[in-house]
């Protein structure tokens, strides 16, 4: 058994961090769950841990406001259009549609927001909603601008998958997809990426489309090292390791 | 929350407006990367929406700092492209936290706490929590004895709580 010296009840406060090596957790975790004065000492420690996160939280006006409109758009957006998905088989994905439709729907998209940016913009002054959408529609139209400009670089590379593309461009990776059929209900399309010499994926963002199924998505991972991407149906938050027949995999070269 | 859990996309938004400067915040610190942090704190939030009755109760901030660290890590390990990392996420354990006197800490407490611990005890806490390396590398980073480390982090963290159990007395 192990004892309630000191020693132990330091790695009981390192647990409950966060900052354990994996084996050590695994070992001091399977006492915790079991004694319940080492669960009452992590219980209260751990709570004192998740607040260390504040420290990091950002003062307003610190995060730029164009970035930070962006950022709310984009959240909020995928939270609209994910309201109420229909099941279609991943096993559907079109490969026959071309991915100019994809492109050509993301330059009408910066057309209008760039329309809506201008419009809404006489209209900031009137009432703080308005103000805060014209930030959301500016905000949209860099994302979009900026997406549109990687995918059209010189020196980009394309890779064609089912109902779209996977583009390498300026070391980064984005996926773009046109008339992808929504997730089945419950679930969300997610990206997972393959390292040159790795025998497992790594898991990346999960994503949904806009109701006509049209969506271009950047993944944070770099490019580089990257030998190949696949996309599976996962639950929403995404999986560690894909819970599904992936729909497609796509190697970069 | 609980209008969260009912779908109401207006009441997300307004969750969304009070926490995203700590999301993007905790990850723009563990990630260094402006653009890998925004899709962080979209990943955080968008689970939220799906899965808002993963939060149960306590204080919020602390629930949702816990989710984006344990995000940033994800997202670190496969920077690191290591199969296995050393650090796991988060060790969850079964059972109840009696944490509703924390629920409404506010983040102005919580800062000014963790600013009042000696930095001996505050610096390997936040080196834990936001570098996402285990106590080890730590000590090794701080030149400090691995069990000095691990009895600085205890104290610290009691310290911590003894302060905002008083901040929250009657």
């Amino acid at each position: 058994m192990i004892g309630h010296d000191d020693a132990f009840l330091d790695s009981v406060a390192v647990l409950a961090l966060g900052a354990l090596p994996e084996a050590e957790a695994t070992a001091v975790a399977a006492h915790v769950a079991t004694c319940h004065a080492c669960r009452r000492e992590y219980d209260e420690l751990r709570t004192a841990a998740d607040l260390v996160g504040y420290r990091a939280e950002l003062a307003p006006g610190e995060l730029d406001e164009v970035a930070a409109a962006r950022l709310k758009a984009r959240v909020m957006r995928s939270v609209r259009s994910g309201a109420a998905p229909a099941y279609v088989s991943p096993a559907s994905l079109s490969p026959r549609r071309g991915p100019w439709l994809v492109y050509g729907a993301l330059a009408a998209a910066v057309a209008l927001a760039l329309l809506e940016g201008a419009s809404l913009a006489g209209l900031r002054a009137q009432t703080n909603a308005q103000a805060a959408s014209a930030r959301e529609a500016l905000a949209e139209r860099a994302t979009l601008a900026r997406r549109l400009a990687q995918i059209v670089a010189p020196g980009s590379k394309h890779f064609a998958v089912p109902s779209g593309e996977v583009i390498e461009s300026g070391g980064r990776i984005l996926l773009a997809f046109s008339h992808l059929p929504n997730a089945p209900s419950g679930k969300v399309y997610q990206a997972w990426t393959l390292a040159r010499g790795a025998k497992t994926v790594a898991p990346s963002i999960t994503f949904s489309a806009d109701p006509s199924g049209t969506t271009v998505i950047e993944l944070p991972q770099s490019a580089a090292n990257l030998a190949a991407i696949a996309v599976s149906v996962e639950p929403p938050g995404g999986s560690r390791a894909p819970t599904s027949k992936a729909a497609f995999v796509r190697t970069l070269s | 929350m609980a209008r969260v859990c009912e779908r109401d996309v207006a009441a997300f938004e307004a969750i969304y407006d009070s926490y995203h400067r700590l999301v993007y915040g905790i990850a723009l610190k563990m990630l260094a990367d402006a653009m890998a942090a925004e899709d962080l704190t979209q990943a955080v939030f968008l689970k939220l929406w799906s899965a808002p009755d993963a939060f149960a109760a306590g204080n919020f901030g602390g629930w949702i700092a816990r989710v984006t660290r344990n995000r940033a890590l994800d997202v670190l390990r496969n920077r690191a492209l290591r199969v296995e990392s050393q650090l796991p996420a988060d060790v969850p354990l079964a059972g109840s936290l009696d944490e509703t006197v924390f629920a409404t800490l506010d983040a102005e407490r919580v800062r000014a706490a963790l600013a009042a611990l000696p930095p001996e005890q505050r610096d390997p806490i936040e080196l834990g929590f936001f570098g996402g390396i285990t106590h080890e590398e730590i000590a090794r980073r701080t030149a400090t004895p691995l069990g000095t480390v691990k009895t600085r982090i205890r104290a610290g963290l009691r310290k911590l709580r003894a302060q905002l159990e008083t901040s929250v007395a009657p």
